[in-house]
């Protein structure tokens, strides 16, 4: 039996040893990140290159969260990546885009190209028992929500917002959720806690991740109160519940992020688009020599 | 209910105790039902979950297409390709992986624990061993993504989320699994079968892994197909560190990505307006099968006694 | 104590005598020569052994040592890490607090052991004291429960999504994720109690039994009593799964970002696994705070992992 073991674990191990010997296939030095299938964030950034799902590089991780990319990239000096610009800080280096910096007001004029809304979906039907939940929304459409909006980086879509007023009686729920996309949740946590201030009630806004693909499941199927996504959402096809409604929380554009130690300041649409088709592309293919 | 009579001389006797004796034992039978119940809870349990799962299975695998379910390495959501083809390769790779850094590891170690151990070193050595177990795996994950993703991205390239980090996580994380199941079988072993080896010339070495360790196989085997299972049902720590990618590894420096990986990633993203969800049903299934076959096989072994 | 050896007439005063089969070191490096192989062996052995113990410190040490202390993410200066922010009871943008979530654990814990030690010590009294061995029903428990233990959380997770939040349309809650750790947790409780009832000497229930004490009364006053330590330690077991468990618990629980306590046991709350979970990918400011959540997690498995083995070493003394 002993022998039997052994001898198993030898042949592994050498198979193991001749794998990272073997190793290196011919794939270029971009450490190329991805966001997992699903996520509104990918979504929007494929559509807007127009890169079908089968040719993407899929690179060296495709991470679940906003904040997994941006961490990827900050650890590694070959990366490139893209994650909500709202989320981006001072870890990475967000890339203008065709000599476009990733900026609230080039958002919000269109000139820059890679940008895509935030999403709300609720049901409306139950604004009438849920009074926390039409609190929650009218907070939300008010001037208030859009201060936050722009503080946190993103680009409000709401012109002339009415003030917003605490309700007078106490609130009969205490507790909603959000569910979905992780590019909103961190906005809709801190917009949250400024509603919880601001009613003055002990009521709480429950922020959860999942994903936009999540949060539109869950709005569909009433399981949260609010769903959050990232991404276009398309009543009809996406939403099949005829009770659902959608609203425009505001817009965020997708920052390509690199590694600061990355000398590249700008991209062209056309080299972002062969990064994440051509896996054996190197940064010295592109223009970007790296002095070591 | 009648009262019990204070005096029971003053009772007929007979009466007394047939009365008692009616409620006793429908108390009695009432109890057994009830920790009869319990334990087909669990059969229940079992039960439920396996059928849950398979018939939600079955209809998607069917729909997907059996053969493409399993073959396809491709796991693409919008063109609503579901392969596991590469989620059950990276699966076997980072469990072999987790192997090839445990098993040798592990086995030494409980050799040393059993045979060598000096018993105030033996104090020190247990607890750990019984910490290691009792860290919490997202832990694990943490540390691996924090402290060994750099390492190995500065040893082979790459982002560092690869083969290799995975199978030293997943290595140190099933070590105390082993140690402590083939510790406590090779400490079954009667002694008499050490000296007997010794007596006749073995040197302790020899002793233990000519005599000790084919008497205790059955258990030593038990330890390394369950280091086995945990390592093929770890998700919490696996979905940090494996970069998730559906492609079949081609090195040790490869992001890949596990069945239960996928569906820890994958879940929170399923859209019901697509197979997806459905899809990632069908890979807990699989996985699911995969862990049953495991535990029969445990099963079995343990039948072996001498 | 001194003793004066009296010796009787035929006997060797042995003190001071060395058997024959010691063998002092230089003996056994000699032995060693002889058989090269053999002491390489002995050599990985050793090898073996200080890297497992060099992996467990490595964790150990090095968690402590970010768990402790806090390092400024732009100044890189060294404090205290775990402050009292972060066990506020309330938990804020600012201070991250990990209080909510260590309620969430216990709340989870608390119920899924309670439900869980009902009916795995039920199912255990039903095995050990009224199923003979060879009952058809019982090998098949047994087998059932083998099963769930070696089910991975994460189908557990999928199983308690697809039932508790969809099914019975609990959503995800304390509620839905308290039953899944329940079904988590039983076989666990079950095989304990099971060890510990097996272990009351059967003198223990002829005694009761002749001195005309029913079944029922045997088992509530005399073996369970007994049995206590074990079924305890095989409680605090389960809790140490309950509280190292992630996955199973995002599926069912949720995940919040804003860690807060659950109002309820229908509302959804992270546990201190889960918040851990959140903080994985953030750098900076929270990746302290998430270094600070996995040492307390270390220290209450560690906690939880002494008790269990105290009060079990305690069984083994008592007969």
């Amino acid at each position: 039996m002993k022998k039997i073991i052994m001898a198993i674990a030898s042949t592994v191990l050498a198979c193991g040893i001749g794998f990272a010997a073997v190793g290196c296939s011919d794939s270029g030095d971009i450490s190329v990140y991805n966001r997992e299938s699903g996520s509104g964030t990918r979504d929007a950034f494929l559509e807007l290159l127009g890169i079908e799902e089968a040719d993407l590089n899929t690179g060296v991780a495709q991470l679940s969260s906003t904040s997994a990319v941006i961490q990827g990239v900050a650890g590694d000096e070959k990366a490139i990546g893209y994650a909500s610009l709202g989320s981006v800080d001072q870890t990475v280096k967000a890339l203008s885009v065709d000599g476009v910096a990733p900026t609230e007001e080039t958002v919000a004029d269109g000139s820059y190209k890679i940008a895509r809304p935030f999403e709300l979906m609720y049901d409306e039907t139950e604004l009438a028992d849920n009074d926390l939940l039409a609190e929650f929304v009218e907070y939300l459409k008010s001037a208030e929500a859009q201060e936050i909006i722009a503080e946190e980086g993103y680009v409000s879509v709401v012109e002339n917002a009415p003030a917003y007023t605490a309700p007078e009686g106490t609130l009969s729920v205490t507790e909603i959720t959000a569910t979905g996309s992780t590019s909103v949740g961190p906005l809709m946590t801190v917009l949250a806690d400024d509603f919880a201030s601001l009613v003055g009630q002990d009521v709480q806004v429950t922020v959860s991740g999942g994903g936009s693909g999540q949060g539109i499941s869950d709005a569909n199927e009433g399981n949260s109160d609010i769903g959050m996504a990232s991404k276009e959402v398309v009543d009809g096809t996406d939403i099949t519940n005829d009770n659902v409604t959608i609203y425009q929380l505001c817009a965020d554009g997708i920052a390509v992020i690199v590694n600061t130690a990355n000398p590249a300041t700008d991209i062209t649409l056309d080299n972002l688009k062969k990064i994440y088709t051509d896996k054996s592309l190197n940064w010295s293919d592109i223009g970007v020599e790296f002095s070591e | 209910m009648q009262l019990k009579p204070k005096n029971t001389e003053s009772a007929p006797a007979d009466e007394g105790i047939e009365k008692v004796n009616t409620r006793a034992v429908v108390k009695e039978i009432s109890m057994k039902v009830l920790f009869a119940v319990a334990a087909a809870l669990f059969v229940v349990a079992v039960l439920t979950i396996c059928i849950y799962l398979l018939v939600d299975a079955i209809p998607t695998i069917g729909e997907i297409g059996f053969v493409k379910f399993l073959t396809d390495d491709r796991w693409l959501i919008r063109s609503e390709r579901f392969g596991i083809g590469s989620l059950v390769v990276g699966t076997a790779l980072s469990t072999i992986g987790a192997l090839v850094v445990g098993v040798p590891i592990g086995l030494m170690t409980a050799t040393f624990m059993a045979f060598y151990c000096p018993k105030w070193l033996y104090r020190v050595l247990k607890p750990l061993t019984n910490i290691l177990a009792g860290i919490p795996s997202i832990v694990y994950g943490f540390f691996g993504l924090t402290v060994i993703v750099p390492l190995s991205r500065d040893l082979v390239g790459g982002g560092g989320l690869n083969l290799l980090t995975t199978s030293i996580v997943l290595g140190i994380m099933i070590l105390p699994t082993i140690i402590s199941i083939s510790e406590n079988s090779l400490r079954a072993v009667p002694k008499p079968f050490y000296e007997g080896a010794v007596a006749l010339g073995a040197t302790k070495e020899r002793a233990i892994f000519r005599t000790m360790f084919p008497a205790a196989s059955s258990g030593v085997l038990t330890a390394i197909i369950l280091g086995m299972g945990r390592a093929i049902g770890e998700t919490a720590a696996i979905t940090l560190i494996c970069g998730n990618i559906d492609q079949i590894p081609g090195s040790l420096a490869d992001p890949f990505i596990t069945l239960a990986s996928a569906i820890a990633s994958g879940m929170g993203y399923a859209s019901t307006t697509n197979l997806e969800r459905p899809a990632l049903i069908a890979v807990a299934a699989v996985l699911l099968i995969i862990i049953l076959l495991i535990t029969t096989v445990v099963m079995l072994l343990k039948k072996k006694k001498y | 104590m001194a003793r004066e050896l009296v010796l009787k007439e035929g006997e060797v005063d042995t003190r001071g005598i060395v058997p024959i089969n010691r063998q002092t070191f230089k003996v056994k490096l000699q032995a060693y020569l002889h058989k090269p192989f053999s002491f390489i062996v002995f050599l990985l052995i050793c090898l073996g052994t200080l890297l497992a113990a060099a992996a467990v410190m490595w964790v150990l040490i090095y968690t402590f040592y970010r768990g402790l202390v806090y390092i400024d993410p732009e100044s890189g200066e060294a404090s205290f890490n775990l402050t009292a922010d972060l066990f506020a009871w309330r938990w804020t943008l600012e201070n991250n607090s990990m209080m909510p979530a260590l309620i969430n654990t216990l709340v989870i814990a608390f119920l899924s052991l309670l439900i869980a030690g009902v009916i795995g010590v039920f199912a255990a009294i039903f095995m050990v004291e009224y199923a003979k061995s060879t009952n058809i029903f019982v090998k098949i428990v047994r087998v059932a429960a083998e099963t769930l233990s070696g089910i991975p959380s994460v189908v557990f997770g999928i199983f308690g999504m697809i039932l508790f939040v969809g099914l019975f349309g609990w959503g995800y809650s304390l509620l839905s994720g308290i039953l899944t750790m329940s079904l988590m947790i039983m076989p666990l409780i079950m095989r304990t109690t099971e060890e510990a009832l097996r272990a009351v000497p059967d003198s223990f229930r002829e005694g009761s039994f002749a001195l005309g004490a029913g079944k029922l009364r045997t088992i509530f006053v005399i073996i369970l009593p007994s049995a206590i330590p074990g079924i305890i330690s095989g409680v605090i077991l389960g809790l140490g799964r309950v509280v190292g468990e992630t996955m199973a618990l995002v599926f069912t629980a949720g995940s919040p970002m804003n860690a807060r306590t659950a109002s309820g046991l229908m509302e959804s709350g992270s546990t201190l696994t889960v918040y851990l979970y959140n903080l994985t990918n953030e750098s900076g400011e929270l990746a302290n705070v998430a270094w600070a959540v996995a040492v307390v997690l270390i220290i209450l498995v560690v906690i939880i992992n002494g008790v269990a083995e105290f009060i079990g070493n305690k069984l083994k003394k008592e007969y």
